[in-house]
């Protein structure tokens, strides 16, 4: 099996004025584009409300090309999204203690972050209000 | 008073491929989000720094941050008014926090992107490295 991809995120804003018909543009940039070509790669997607969902990690639900489930003993990256209007999160927890992360998205807007996820965790996904469709992509190894 | 235009992109995409007796198999995964900000009354701030394992704090009511017009980034009203940040450190493994419960982790200046949640007026954001070391870091905050 072969794997090869990138996270690639770009943030761009133009803040401008005019005064006296004289502009000032300020320009904000932060962009990254990682390559991977190696590890595993899954993609869980589910529905949701109020309460936790746990997303299996080993092993997930996912095959690979080979018809394999994915079994992750660890997970470095994650990129998450949620549809509708309310605020979903998606959270991992039990490998680092209290400093994992914890995602929200809504809107389709994703989010993305390292994770640390190495003994013992778990994925949770959970909403604010009302339900949500997700869908969770998790990079590890 | 200044106009914020921009936009958010994330686009994930994996190839995974098996060959096996000659037959190739391959699975792509995709995520893609490409979201445009153009409201009359956004408001954008970065904050660059340096962290240890304590807590540094950026506030965001006021921020640090000058606009193009030279006035303090202010996100000063109510619930909701800080709609997402991104955050990226290099050096060691750093975390980006804020009190609606959002929380980014980056290093080797891989960018993380978060919704800010319910985060209030007044709110900060917190950044730290997670176990030692220090790190540098770039923050933009988002709102409206």
């Amino acid at each position: 099996m072969s794997i090869r991809g990138r996270f690639g995120i770009d943030v761009q804003f133009t803040d401008s004025t005019i005064v006296s018909g004289v502009q000032s543009v300020k320009t904000l940039a932060l962009q990254g584009a990682s390559e991977y070509d190696f590890g595993k790669i899954a993609l869980v997607s589910g529905t949701c409300g109020t309460a936790v969902v746990t997303v299996p990690v080993s092993p997930t639900t996912y095959r690979d090309s080979g018809g394999n489930v994915i079994s992750f003993a660890s997970v470095s990256r994650v990129a998450f999204s949620a549809s509708g209007p309310n605020l979903v999160a998606c959270d991992g927890s039990g490998g680092c203690g209290i400093d994992d992360w914890t995602i929200y998205s809504r809107a389709g807007q994703v989010a993305v972050s390292e994770s640390l996820e190495t003994v013992a965790f778990s994925v949770n996904v959970y909403g604010t209000t009302g339900t949500a469709a997700y869908t969770l992509v998790m990079y590890g190894s | 008073m200044s106009n914020v235009r921009g936009r958010i992109a994330v686009d994930v995409q994996f190839a995974d491929s098996t060959t096996s007796a000659g037959v190739q198999s391959l699975k792509t995964i995709t995520m893609q989000d490409a979201t445009e900000y153009t409201s009359a009354d956004g408001k954008v701030a970065i904050i660059t720094g340096t962290c240890g394992t304590a807590n540094v704090t950026i506030a965001t009511s006021p921020s640090v941050f000058r606009d193009s017009s030279g006035a303090i980034v202010d996100f000063d009203t109510d619930e909701g008014i800080i709609r997402r940040f991104a955050f990226s450190a290099t050096g060691s493994l750093a975390l980006c926090e804020n009190q609606a419960g959002a929380r980014t982790f980056s290093t080797g200046g891989r960018v993380g992107v978060n919704d800010a949640g319910d985060m209030q007026a007044g709110e900060v954001f917190a950044i730290r490295t997670y176990s030692s070391g220090t790190a540098s870091f770039i923050l933009v905050i988002y709102g409206t």
